[in-house]
This record gives structure tokens, sequence and C-alpha cells, in this order.
């Protein structure tokens, strides 16, 4: 087993590494799926006899994509990657914007993760009970929570929501998200809990199963500790480096949750500018450039990477010997 | 009797069981039902004296879950897009497997360099968006190569590529786990070949392992396919199907994506292609999880 401080370094280092080759690989990407051009097409006449004068056909041609993309690193650097409304705006700088956009997403996915592994912690600690229905409960309510996709969940929400409007004149919360409003958090915050839930949940269930075992555990119960003690002040505390285990797993696949629940939700966060806009039939592009996307991007990554480390990093410092659950 | 009480009590085995029933009835049933909705669209209507256009509603002119804004039925669009959804969907978990096994078991065994590999690979990969990967290098791909074609193996080869390694890294460390034990030391001691050794008793170790991990895995490409739409980035058919062209051409993925934006004013267009991959993804999770508590044991 190699020492923590080694180990600490080697996920640092792969990590800054796989930035070095992605990165640019993806600003390429984004760059090149916008080389599309506008052609008209020849008339011609569809199956139920209707003749089609005005079609236009787009034909991948790169040349403007990979002007824009020489551009890149220079806008960049000089902070001149500006955010156009319209063709004819002269455009606003885009970092303030996107400042804007990071400190929404990031409040999003603290409060979720926050809430979603403290009720996930606490629906694995029922499962250590004797009780067979609190315990049957917690098992389905995790299960639930780690198979549920977040799109599903977001769309019923949603699809209720508008049903209640529709027949009771009622709103329980909102369809499009509001971060400034207590309704506007419920259906992206539902959509990005359930997993941290579902997931932590089953990994303290695991891990208390197992400590509750040990032998220390009996002692306590012969000693005649009272159960909850038992439980919190012995079991609990032992269980904590294996449910530290799957920390970066949770970070991770909450943080690509949040891309999608942000689209879905129109929350104000940094996904609206993660899709490329192709070129308009005159060849302009404005909203969300290349540039834009591959801004909004790399921040992204970075802090993915960044939380997948620190992840890594507590895991290592906490139990060294532990490996890293990949999935549940 | 025990074991029927047994299976009683294991819910998420019992529920995913259902599901799963309920997703090869889904499966079947455009060879034993005919459903022309799906393959002729209805233009214009006659509603209470008045001519209607699509999309109608659910319940109306007898369409279960109403039309979309071309006129075709939904319900029956679901049922047909269900054949080339889990087709596509097992096709990459297979390819997933076959790749994963073999390379997980020997890296597993072989240790140095082959390990640290597969390890780099998925520590890599693992530390990255996927989901960012999978939709950049798809729309890349699609928009160099167009629409023509068989549009589904490039995003196929992709969410194959994408699984292996953080696959591969699981084998390796179950490998690494068996590796160790008295029965594999005498098989060494007894001058078994490498390739014996993991195939005649390492791989038989891992087999229910294996079963619930590729079960939950067909469940997390499914999930991948719908959030992949949300970007509306499509896996298969065509955006916009022209009167009488195939049913069945399109993906539950593509359905929702290209139909998102109409959640607010017409629901059920977006809704039912979106639960039928929600159900799906839960039926294939609970199952595993079922197989995982009644017959993994450790």
């Amino acid at each position: 087993m190699k020492s923590p401080l080694h180990q600490i370094g080697k996920v640092w280092l792969s990590r800054f590494l796989w930035l070095l080759v992605v990165v640019p690989l993806l600003v390429v990407a984004l760059h090149i799926q916008t080389g599309v051009r506008w052609e008209k097409m020849e008339p011609f006449t569809l199956p139920d006899g209707r003749v089609i004068t005005n079609a236009y056909k787009s034909v991948y041609d790169p040349t403007q994509a990979l002007i824009q993309l020489r551009q890149f690193p220079a806008d960049l650097l000089q902070g001149k990657i500006l955010y156009k409304n319209s063709p004819n705006s002269i455009g606003s700088p885009f970092l303030p914007r996107l400042k804007e956009g990071w400190s929404y997403s990031f409040r999003l996915y603290a409060v979720s993760v926050g809430v979603g592994g403290l009720l996930g912690v606490l629906v694995g600690v029922l499962v250590s009970l004797r009780g067979r229905v609190l315990r049957g409960t917690s098992v389905t309510v995790s299960v639930l929570g780690l198979s549920m996709p977040d799109f599903f969940v977001v769309m019923s929400l949603q699809f209720l929501s508008s049903w209640f409007w529709v027949h009771y004149d009622l709103k329980p919360f909102l369809v499009i998200a509001d971060p400034n409003m207590l309704k506007g958090w419920v259906v992206p915050l539902v959509g990005m809990t359930l997993f941290p839930m579902g997931y932590m949940a089953r990994l303290t269930a695991s891990a208390m199963e197992d400590v509750m075992q040990e032998e220390y555990i009996r002692t306590a119960r012969s000693k005649g500790l009272h159960e909850g003690k038992v439980i919190l002040g012995h079991a609990l505390r032992n269980a904590i480096p294996r449910m530290l285990a799957g920390l970066p797993t949770l970070l991770n696949v909450t943080l690509s949750s949040l891309v999608v629940v942000e689209r879905f939700t129109v929350w104000p966060g940094i996904s609206k500018w993660f899709v490329p806009q192709q070129p308009f039939s005159d060849g302009q592009v404005w909203g969300v450039t290349p540039a834009i996307a591959s801004v909004a991007v790399m921040l992204l990554i970075l802090w993915f990477v960044l939380f997948d480390g620190l992840a890594h990093t507590i895991r290592i410092i906490y139990s060294p010997k532990q490996p890293e659950v990949v999935r549940a | 009797m025990k074991r029927l009480k047994q299976l009683r009590l294991n819910v998420p085995l019992v529920l995913g069981g259902i599901l799963l029933a309920a997703l090869l009835v889904v499966l079947v049933m455009p060879s034993v039902v005919d459903m022309p909705g799906a393959f002729k669209p209805r233009t214009t209507a006659e509603i209470e004296g008045k001519i209607v256009v699509p999309p109608y509603k659910p319940g109306q002119l007898g369409l279960l879950l109403g039309s979309d804004k071309q006129g075709f039925d939904v319900f029956a669009e679901v049922i047909y897009a269900a054949r080339p959804t889990v087709a596509f969907v097992l096709i990459v978990t297979l390819a997933r497997t076959l790749l994963s096994v073999p390379l997980g078991l020997w890296a597993g065994w072989r240790r140095g360099w082959a390990a640290k590999a597969v390890e780099g690979l998925a520590t890599g990969i693992g530390s990255l968006p996927v989901l960012l990967l999978a939709i950049y290098a798809t729309a890349t791909v699609q928009t160099i190569l167009g629409d023509e074609g068989r549009r589904w193996i490039w995003p196929a080869l992709i969410l194959v590529a994408v699984g292996v390694p953080r696959l591969a890294e699981q084998v390796r460390r179950l490998t690494e786990e068996m590796a160790v034990r008295p029965h594999i030391e005498a098989a060494v001691a007894a001058g078994a070949s490498g390739w014996r050794i993991v195939w005649r008793h390492i791989y038989p170790l891992m087999r229910g392992d294996l079963l619930v991990t590729m079960t939950a895995e067909v469940g997390w490409v499914l999930l991948m396919v719908g959030q992949v739409a949300v970007f509306h980035v499509a896996f298969s058919g065509p955006i916009v199907r022209l009167p009488g062209e195939m049913a069945g051409s399109q993906m539950w993925g593509t359905m929702m994506a290209f139909a998102r934006d109409d959640l607010r004013t017409y629901p059920w267009i977006p809704y039912p292609p979106a639960v039928a991959l929600g159900l799906t993804i839960m039926a294939f999770h609970l199952f595993a999880e079922g197989i995982r508590q009644r017959w993994v044991r450790r």
C-alpha cells in the first residue's frame, strides 16, 4: 500500500494530465460541430403530392469554424469572448454572465448534495434497525432513489404541476425553476436529490451492516447501551470511512445530473451555454457561439475535476486502504 | 414454498420482474396487434362538426395517448419505438461486456502495466463528465457525417467507448480479489496456465456479480440515452417522419428529444416516451438489485 501522500499526488497528477488532453479535444469538437453551411435545394415532390420549393439542406463546411477555432485562444486570454443576444448587437463580456450562472449552478448543486447526502445517511441508518417494516421501507426508498432517472422525475413533477393548475387552479410548485422563490426550487431539487439520497443510503446501509457484525457492537449491546447510542455513537462513526469511499461517484453523478436538470427546468445556471448554436441560413451565429460553449464547458470540466480530486483526497485521508466504490 | 416466501420478500426482484414482463409484452405487441396509427397520420379530423388539426388530445378520435403534431398515434409510436430502443441498448451493453470482461480479467490477473493502464483509463474517464463527452462526440460525428444512413452506429460506438474502462476496472478489481484465494494459489502451484486459471477458476466465481453489473448496466445505458436526448441529440431515426414512412425508426430518446419543448403545451407528446424510458430504467435497476439480494452471496 502506497503512502496517502503518494496516492493524493497520483490523483491530482492523473487528473491534470487528462485535463490537458480532453479540454483541447472538446474545444475542437465544439467548434467543428458548428461547421454547417446552408444550401438551397432543388424543388422536390412529397409522397402526398405537395411540391416543396424553398427547402434548404445543410452542408458540412468547417472553414468558418476553423477560423473561429484559431481565434479562440487569443480571445480567451485577452478576455474578448463576447455574448451577443441578437445579430446586430455589439455584445457584452461573457465572463460576468458565466460567473452569475455558475453561482446559481453551484447553489443548486451544493444544496442537492447536502440534502440528498443527509437524507441518504438517515435512510441508510434506518436499514440497520431491527424493525422489518422500517427496514423494508428504507431499502425500497434507496433502491427507487437510485433507479428513477432525473429527467423522468423532473418531467413527472412538471406534468403534475400543470395538471394541478389545469384541474384545480393550484400551483404547488413551478414548472420553470426560479431560484428566488421556494416554489421554484422544488422541481430541480427533487430531481437532483434522489440519486445522492439513494446512493448514500445504499453505501451507508452496506457499511452499517458490516459494522453491526463487529465484536465491539455486541459488547456495547451486552453492556446494556441504548440501541440509538450503539448505532449513532459506535456503528455510524466507524462506517464513515466506507461511506466516504463512494463520495467521488456521488459528486460526479450529481454534477452530471445538474446539467440535465438545469436544461429541463430552465434553471439559470451554466448549462444553457453548453450546446453551441448551428449557424443560421444567412451564416450568422449569435447567442451561444462555439467560443461561449467552450468557455462554459471548460468551467464545468474544471469544476468536475476539482471536486473529483477533492473527493478522492478526502477518501484517501480518511481511509487510505479503502478503494473507491466505482458504482453502487 | 420457502423459496416462494423468500421471493415475495424480495420487493426489488418482484417489482423489476413485473416491469420487465410488461416490457416484453410491449416488445411483442407490434407483431400481434395491428396499429395503423403509427404509419398513417391523421392530418385533419372532424370533431363535433368542427375541422380540427393535430395534435389531438388523449381520448380524441379514439387515440389513447393522443397524437403528435403530424397526426401520428403517440401510443402506437411508443410501442413501435420500444424495439429499436431496447435493441440499441442491448447492443451497447453487450459490446461493453464483451470488451470489458476479458480486458478486466486479463489486467487483474497480469497486474503490472496492464492493471495500471485499465485503472488510469477508468480514473481519467471517471473524472470527466461522461455525459458531455458522449453528447459532443455524437453531435460532432453526426454533423460531419450527416443524418443519412445508419445514424445509430457512431453513438453506439461512443457509448461503448466511454463505458468500457469503468466496467473493465470493476472486473479487474474483482479479479484481483479472487486471485489471492487459496484455490487459485493451488491452481498456480499445480502448474495451470494463466488463461485456464482465469477462465476456469476466477470467472465462475464472479458470474453472479457480473450478472448484476450487466443488468444494471442496461439501465445506465438507457439513462444516458434519455439524458443525451435532453440536449436534442438523438441516436436514431429522422427528426420529422414523412407520411407512410416506417414506424419504429425512432427510439424513445429521439421522440422525447424533439418533443421536449412541447411539455408545457402538449404534454402528451413528450411524456409517454419519457415514462417508457423511466420505467424501463427502473425495471433493470430494480431487477439487478433483486438479483443481488437473492443470489449474490459474499
